[in-house]
């Protein structure tokens, strides 16, 4: 009997042995989905599965964020009060000394001028959280991997005041008819995001296995909220039938969100 | 010459991403695999690293380590595909070797099922520092580098992925007697 060789060198052969090449197929369809896929501009979002900051880091950062957001929000509620102005900067008739100070709130056309009372408490709320009516969802893009769609998806403020959004919800597929395709879950570690009116947040949506029949188009995702509210995105077009490939029956379908960033 | 090519593809040139793409599409591959032992989940690890490569060349900052940055996409998509792969309880489908056509002994044979018992058995952290340190022979900085995660994390994880590699193995090897105690 020949002794075995040292536990080193049978744990180098073992990962050496495999394939060395790659099937031509993976070159074929990343290269034919590229000129439908922009890059990203913006620099400080991580990408897909491989933000270099760790976990913890990328906590911190996004609590430091929001901290921000709200000191800005509170400043911006409190100050106006100071001076007897009400509650509602954008609605005083002192503009431009007012506007100054804002710095990240857009004036809101809308605000009525009598709305606030000089003597309003100092402690109002600083930032709601977002209605679902004054969000607007849209899916820009359907990209396609091997075995998974990945719908791009803009979330946009169209209401007149900043509001806030948790950066995770609990993602769907829907066809046509607001059936749902496929149930994802909601993930945990969601951190609150504040959105300007005008701002726009993306996310990118990953769905695989659907082995039932074709939907009626149009198929498009939604996002259920922590308190249950949904927002439906506007479907990528009206004949849009987009679903993931079924890779087994037997196999649960999935479907997962990116946390909602800038 | 590739540093070139990178900031070209950063500007958007496709032509430039298909090149580096082609020069880089088996190394990912063969990590991928080597990480997931499954052809499937590698081939699709592979072609999320590189469309996600593709969409976020634009935010790295030194085009002189594009490739670390690429491997490090590549096991993040890794992670994910073993990810999916334990949720939906699919298991791993375990692919013969090449080496399966050359005569082999039993013993051999034998040794490389312990190997592929024992290997399966780690998380995929432990899989693919194992991975970049025996295939390819990056030292512990490196590995830190790529995956982006601290030295010092990088050699416990090391260590503990031999360790119980080591283990996993020493107790497959061991007669199947359900009154057997170690001391």
């Amino acid at each position: 009997m020949t002794p075995r060789p040292p536990f080193e060198d049978r744990l180098d052969s073992y990962i050496e042995e495999g394939p060395a090449t790659a099937p031509d197929q993976i070159l074929d369809t990343v290269l034919a989905a590229i000129p439908s896929i922009p890059q990203r501009r913006a620099a400080w979002r991580g990408p897909w599965r491989a933000t270099p900051m760790l976990g913890f880091a990328r906590a911190l950062a996004g609590l430091v964020i929001v901290i921000g957001f709200g000191a800005a929000a509170l400043f911006l509620v409190v100050r106006p009060n100071i001076g007897g102005v009400g509650d509602q900067p954008s609605a005083s008739p002192s503009g431009p000394a007012s506007s100054a100070l804002i710095g990240l709130a857009t004036p809101s056309p809308s605000a009525p001028s009598s709305a606030p009372s000089p003597s309003a408490p100092a402690t109002e709320p600083a930032v709601a959280a977002c209605a679902t009516a004054s969000l607007s969802a849209r899916i820009t893009l359907w990209e396609g991997a091997a075995g998974h769609r990945i719908a791009d998806v803009e979330l946009k403020n169209v209401g007149s005041a900043a509001c806030t959004i948790s950066s995770m919800a609990k993602p769907q597929l829907l066809d046509g008819h607001s059936t749902i395709l496929i149930d994802g879950s909601l993930a945990k570690g969601s951190t609150e995001l504040s959105l300007e009116p005008g701002g726009v947040l993306k996310t990118l949506v990953q769905d695989a296995n659907y082995c039932g029949s074709p939907p009626p188009a149009p198929v498009t995702v939604a996002f259920v909220q922590s308190d249950g509210s949904r927002i439906v995105a506007t479907p990528f077009s009206p004949t849009d039938a987009t679903v993931p490939p079924c890779n087994g029956a037997g196999q649960a379908a999935d479907i997962e969100m990116q946390p909602w960033a800038p | 010459m590739q540093a070139g090519v990178v900031e070209r593809a950063q500007a958007g040139d496709q032509d430039a991403f298909a090149m580096l793409a082609a020069a880089s599409v088996d190394r990912c591959y063969a990590i991928a695999y080597r990480i997931l032992r499954d052809m499937h989940a590698a081939q699709d690890a592979t072609q999320q690293a590189l469309l996600s490569a593709w969409r976020d060349l634009p935010t790295l900052r030194d085009p002189e380590r594009f490739e670390a940055w690429l491997y490090r996409l590549v096991v993040r998509a890794s992670y994910a595909e073993a990810g999916r792969n334990r949720r939906w309880g699919s298991g791993v489908r375990l692919i013969p070797s090449d080496t399966s056509t050359a005569p082999d002994s039993a013993g051999a044979i034998a040794d490389r099922d312990e190997l592929d018992r024992g290997f399966l058995r780690l998380s995929p952290e432990q899989r693919a520092v194992l991975v970049l340190h025996h295939y390819l022979g990056y030292q512990l900085t490196e590995i830190a580098e790529t995956l982006g995660i601290p030295v010092g994390t990088a050699r416990s994880r090391l260590h503990y992925a031999t360790r119980e590699l080591r283990a996993a193995i020493e107790a497959d090897a061991r007669p199947t007697s359900p009154k057997e105690r170690t001391a």
